[in-house]
C-alpha cells in the first residue's frame, strides 16, 4: 500500500478513476439536463456558459451526454473484464491443475483466440451476433478470457508443486477446496493488475466498436457514438469530437497508470 | 524546319490549353457500368455519361429527342420512334432499330434479372419497323411510358457486349469509357464522333471519396472541381466560401416514414394519426435542415407531374392530440421499431423522429443496417416503421403512386402494405388513359386519400445540393446528380 501511495502516476489514475466513477453515478445530478433531450432550434452552438461542452447536431448538451457517456464507458469496461475473468480464471486453473489433456484441450482453444488480434476478433463476434450493446459488452469479454486463462495457468503451475499444497493434499483436501483455498490466491495479485489493465482495454475497444456502429443504439449517450457523429462536422464544430475524444483519452490513461501502479505495489519482487 | 518546330509548339501549346479535366466525387464505388443489371445511383452517375436513352428530360421535365429524334402513339399501345441518323457506339458499330429493339428486349429478358425491369415491364414487344424506326407495343395503354424511356435502365446498349458491359462499357453517349480502378475512380475521355459534337471537357474522372468531409477538403484544394448532395451544414460553410459555387435546386427526391398498415400495433388509424401529428414537420426543415428541404404534405414532391402540391396537411404538429388520439386508441406505452439503413442523413432524421415520438410517450427503438438487411426486414411481415430516401426518377405521378399504394407490389415496393381496392383502380386508371387532365384527376384522388389513411407520413423533399469550383460552368443537371449533363460544360481555371 505504501508502495502504490508512493508511486504518483498511479495515484493521478486512481483520483481519475474516482472521478469517472463519481461522474457516472452522479451524472442525472451533475448535468444540465437529459442526455436525450433535443432541441432542434439551438443545434451545433459552441461551448458557452448555458452549453458547457456546446450543443451537437440535435441541439442536446454534449456535457451531459459526456457525462451520461461515463456510465455506459464504465459499465462496458467491467461488465466484459469481470465476465472474462471469471472465465478466464476458471479455465486457467483447471487447465493449470489437472494438466494433461484437459489442459492441452482448453489452452490450445485460447491459443486459437489469441492468434486473431483482439479488435478484430470482437469485430468478428459483434458481426455474428448482430450489432448492440450486450453483443459488444459479449465480443468484448470473448477477446479478453485468453489472457487470464493463460495467467492463471502459469502461476498455478508453479503453485501445484509447492509443498504447502502437497502438504494439504495429504492432509486430505479435496481438488475444489485445493484450488480454491490453497491455488487460487497466490493467483490474485496478478489477476487484479490484468483486469485494471483490461478495463482500459475494453473501453477503448467499446468506444471503436461503438465508432462503427456496432455498439451503443441511438440514442444512448456513448463516447464512442458522439466521436462517430462528430467527424461529419469536425470543420464547423471541433468541441463534438474535442469533448468525448478527452473523455476516452483520460479513462484509459486512468486505468493504465492505476494498473501500472498496482503491478508495481503488488509484485513481490521489488 | 524551323516552321514545322513552330508549329509543333503551338499544336503543343493550343493542345494542353484545350485538354481540360474535369473530376468529379462520388460516394461509393459503382457496382458494375451495366446500366441495366443495376438500380444504383452511383453507376447511373458514370453511366448517364457513357450511355444514352431515346429520350431524355430536361431540367424543366420536358421529354426532349435523345437516340430518337421523334415519336408518335401510332395506335394507344405503340408507340412509333424514329431513330436518330448516323449514330455509332464507341465501338464503331452502328445504332439502328434492330439494336435499339435488342437492348430494350435484354432489358425486358428475365434471364437478365435487371433490377429496373419493373420500369419498363408494361412493354409487351418491341418491332422493328425499318431501319431507323422502332415501335415500343404495350399490352394496355400506359400513360407514362415516355417518361420511363428516359430512365437509365432504358439506357441502349449494345447487346453483343452483354457481360462485358458491366467493366468495359460501351455507349453512344458524349463520354467514352477509359479506366476504372475499383474504389479509387472512373476515368472518361470526350467520344470524338458524338453526333451532338465532342464535349468541351475533355477527361472526366469520376472519384470515389466516400466521406463527405474528405469531399470538402478536396473541393476546397482543387482535388476536384464538384461533389453533390452536400448535407445541410456543410452546405451552408460552403455556401459562405467566396471561391467556390453552390447550387441548392428541387428535386425530385421525398423522404418517408413508412407505416406498416397491416402490423396489429398500427392498423388503428387513430395511431397513425398520432404518429403524424407528433411531427413537427417545418421544425425539421427548417431547423434540422436548414430550409435546404420543404416540408412534405403528398407523396411525391411539386416537380412530379401530377403531384398534388397544393394538398393541406390534414394531421398538423400537435402533440396534444397526438397524446390524446393514442389514449382513445388504448394505445399508451406504445414502443415501436423504425427500420432505417446506414446512411448518415437517414439515421440523423431516425434519431430525431425518436425524440418526437418519445414527447408523446411513444418508446422508439432505432434499427440500423446494411440497406439489403433493411430491405428483407421491412418487406417482412413484423415490420413496422421504417425511414425510405425516394425518387420519382420518371417524374412522373404514377412512377411513385403505383409503386407505393397498389396492392399488387404488396411487399416488393408496397412495404406499407396498403391494400384499397378503390385506389388500385384508380391507379389503373391513372396509367391507362391518355388525356392529361383524367389522370390529374385520378392522381389528385389518390394523393387525397393516401394523406388522409396514413400508409407513410411524408415528411420532406430535399433540395438537391451540389458545390463547385467557379471554373466549371455550362453543366445541366436535372433534378438529381445522377443527371450530370456536360454536354455543353466548360472548365477554366
Amino acid at each position: 500500500m505504501r508502495r502504490f501511495r508512493r508511486n504518483r502516476g498511479a495515484l493521478l489514475g486512481a483520483v481519475l478513476v474516482a472521478l469517472l466513477v463519481g461522474a457516472a453515478v452522479f451524472a442525472p445530478w451533475l448535468a444540465d439536463r437529459g442526455p436525450s433531450q433535443q432541441d432542434l432550434r439551438a443545434r451545433l452552438q459552441p461551448p458557452s456558459l448555458t452549453h458547457p461542452f456546446g450543443t451537437d447536431e440535435f441541439g442536446r448538451s454534449l456535457y451531459s451526454r459526456v457525462l451520461h457517456g461515463a456510465r455506459v464507458s464504465l459499465l462496458t469496461g467491467l461488465i466484459p473484464v469481470v465476465a472474462a475473468l471469471v472465465v478466464g480464471s476458471s479455465l486457467g486453473l483447471l487447465a493449470g491443475f489437472f494438466g494433461g489433456r484437459l489442459e492441452g484441450a482448453i489452452m490450445r482453444v485460447m491459443d486459437v483466440l489469441l492468434a486473431f488480434p483482439s479488435l478484430l476478433l470482437a469485430l468478428a463476434v459483434v458481426g455474428t451476433l448482430g450489432p448492440g450493446l450486450v453483443n459488444a459488452v459479449i465480443a468484448i469479454a470473448v477477446v479478453e478470457i485468453p489472457q487470464y486463462a493463460r495467467l492463471v495457468r502459469s502461476v498455478v503451475l508453479g503453485t501445484r508443486e509447492e509443498d504447502y499444497v502437497q502438504a494439504a493434499r495429504a492432509l486430505g483436501a479435496g481438488n475444489a477446496r485445493l484450488m480454491l483455498r490453497h491455488v487460487l490466491p497466490s493467483a490474485i495479485g496478478p489477476i487484479v493488475v490484468q483486469a485494471t489493465l483490461g478495463i482500459g482495454f475494453a473501453i477503448l475497444a467499446m468506444a471503436g466498436l461503438s465508432f462503427l456502429g456496432l455498439g451503443v443504439q441511438p440514442p444512448t449517450a456513448d463516447w464512442g457514438e458522439m466521436l462517430a457523429r462528430g467527424r461529419r462536422f469536425l470543420p464547423e464544430a471541433t468541441w463534438l469530437m474535442v469533448f468525448p475524444g478527452v473523455a476516452v483519452s483520460l479513462t484509459v490513461l486512468a486505468f493504465n497508470l492505476l494498473g501500472d501502479g498496482l503491478r508495481d505495489a503488488l509484485d513481490p519482487r521489488s | 524546319m524551323r516552321r514545322l518546330v513552330f508549329t509543333i509548339v503551338l499544336a503543343a501549346v493550343i493542345g494542353t490549353g484545350a485538354a481540360q479535366t474535369l473530376t468529379t466525387a462520388i460516394g461509393q464505388n459503382p457496382p458494375t457500368l451495366d446500366p441495366q443489371t443495376t438500380f444504383n445511383g452511383f453507376s447511373f452517375h458514370v453511366t448517364n455519361q457513357i450511355y444514352e436513352t431515346l429520350v431524355r428530360v430536361t431540367p424543366d421535365n420536358e421529354v426532349v429527342p435523345g437516340l430518337a429524334t421523334s415519336w408518335e402513339f401510332v395506335e394507344p399501345t405503340r408507340l412509333r420512334f424514329s431513330l436518330r441518323q448516323g449514330v455509332t457506339f464507341h465501338d464503331g458499330s452502328t445504332l439502328d432499330a434492330a439494336a435499339v429493339a435488342a437492348s430494350l428486349e435484354r432489358l425486358l429478358d428475365p434471364a437478365t434479372a435487371a433490377p429496373g425491369r419493373f420500369v419498363v415491364s408494361a412493354i409487351t414487344a418491341v418491332e422493328v419497323v425499318d431501319d431507323t424506326t422502332v415501335d415500343v407495343v404495350t399490352g394496355q395503354p400506359f400513360a407514362p411510358i415516355l417518361a420511363h424511356l428516359a430512365h437509365p435502365v432504358a439506357s441502349v446498349v449494345p447487346v453483343g457486349l452483354a457481360d462485358a458491359l458491366s467493366r468495359d462499357p460501351v455507349g453512344t453517349g458524349p463520354y467514352r469509357f477509359v479506366s476504372w480502378v475499383d474504389g479509387s475512380q472512373v476515368e472518361l475521355v470526350a467520344n470524338d464522333a458524338y453526333w451532338g459534337g465532342a464535349p468541351a471537357i475533355e477527361r472526366v474522372i469520376v472519384r470515389i471519396i466516400p466521406e463527405v468531409s474528405t469531399q470538402i477538403v478536396e473541393l476546397r484544394s482543387g482535388g476536384v472541381d464538384i461533389i453533390f448532395n452536400v448535407p445541410p451544414d456543410n452546405y451552408l460553410s460552403l455556401q459562405n466560401d467566396a471561391s467556390l459555387v453552390t447550387e441548392a435546386i428541387e428535386g425530385w427526391g421525398s423522404a418517408h416514414l413508412g407505416i406498416n398498415v397491416a402490423a396489429p400495433e398500427l392498423a388503428d388509424l387513430r395511431v397513425r394519426q398520432a404518429i403524424a401529428h407528433a411531427i413537427d414537420k417545418a421544425l425539421i426543415t427548417e431547423e434540422f435542415l436548414r430550409g435546404l428541404a420543404a416540408p412534405a404534405v403528398a407523396p411525391i414532391p411539386g416537380t412530379v407531374r401530377f403531384a398534388a402540391a397544393d394538398l393541406e396537411e390534414p394531421y398538423p404538429f400537435d402533440p396534444e392530440g397526438a397524446r390524446a388520439l393514442l389514449a382513445e386508441a388504448g394505445a399508451e406505452g406504445l414502443a415501436l421499431r423504425l427500420d432505417v439503413y446506414q446512411n448518415p442523413d437517414l439515421e440523423a432524421v431516425a434519431q430525431v423522429l425518436q425524440f418526437a415520438l418519445a414527447e408523446i410517450g411513444v418508446d422508439l427503438t432505432i434499427r440500423v443496417q446494411d440497406f439489403a438487411a433493411y430491405t428483407q426486414a421491412i418487406e417482412r411481415d413484423d415490420a413496422q416503421l421504417y425511414l425510405t430516401a425516394w425518387g420519382t426518377v420518371t417524374l412522373d405521378a404514377d412512377y411513385t403512386l403505383y409503386a407505393f399504394f397498389h396492392s399488387s407490389e404488396i411487399p416488393g415496393n408496397n412495404r406499407s402494405r396498403y391494400a384499397v381496392d378503390a385506389i388500385d383502380a384508380l391507379l389503373e386508371r391513372g396509367r391507362a388513359v391518355a388525356d392529361d387532365a383524367e389522370r390529374l384527376a385520378a392522381y389528385a384522388e389518390v394523393q387525397a386519400a393516401v394523406v388522409r389513411d396514413l400508409p407513410m407520413v411524408t415528411l420532406y423533399y430535399p433540395l438537391f445540393t451540389y458545390a463547385k469550383r467557379p471554373g466549371l460552368e455550362g453543366e445541366a443537371i436535372a433534378f438529381s446528380w445522377i443527371n450530370l449533363d456536360l454536354r455543353n460544360a466548360s472548365l477554366s481555371d
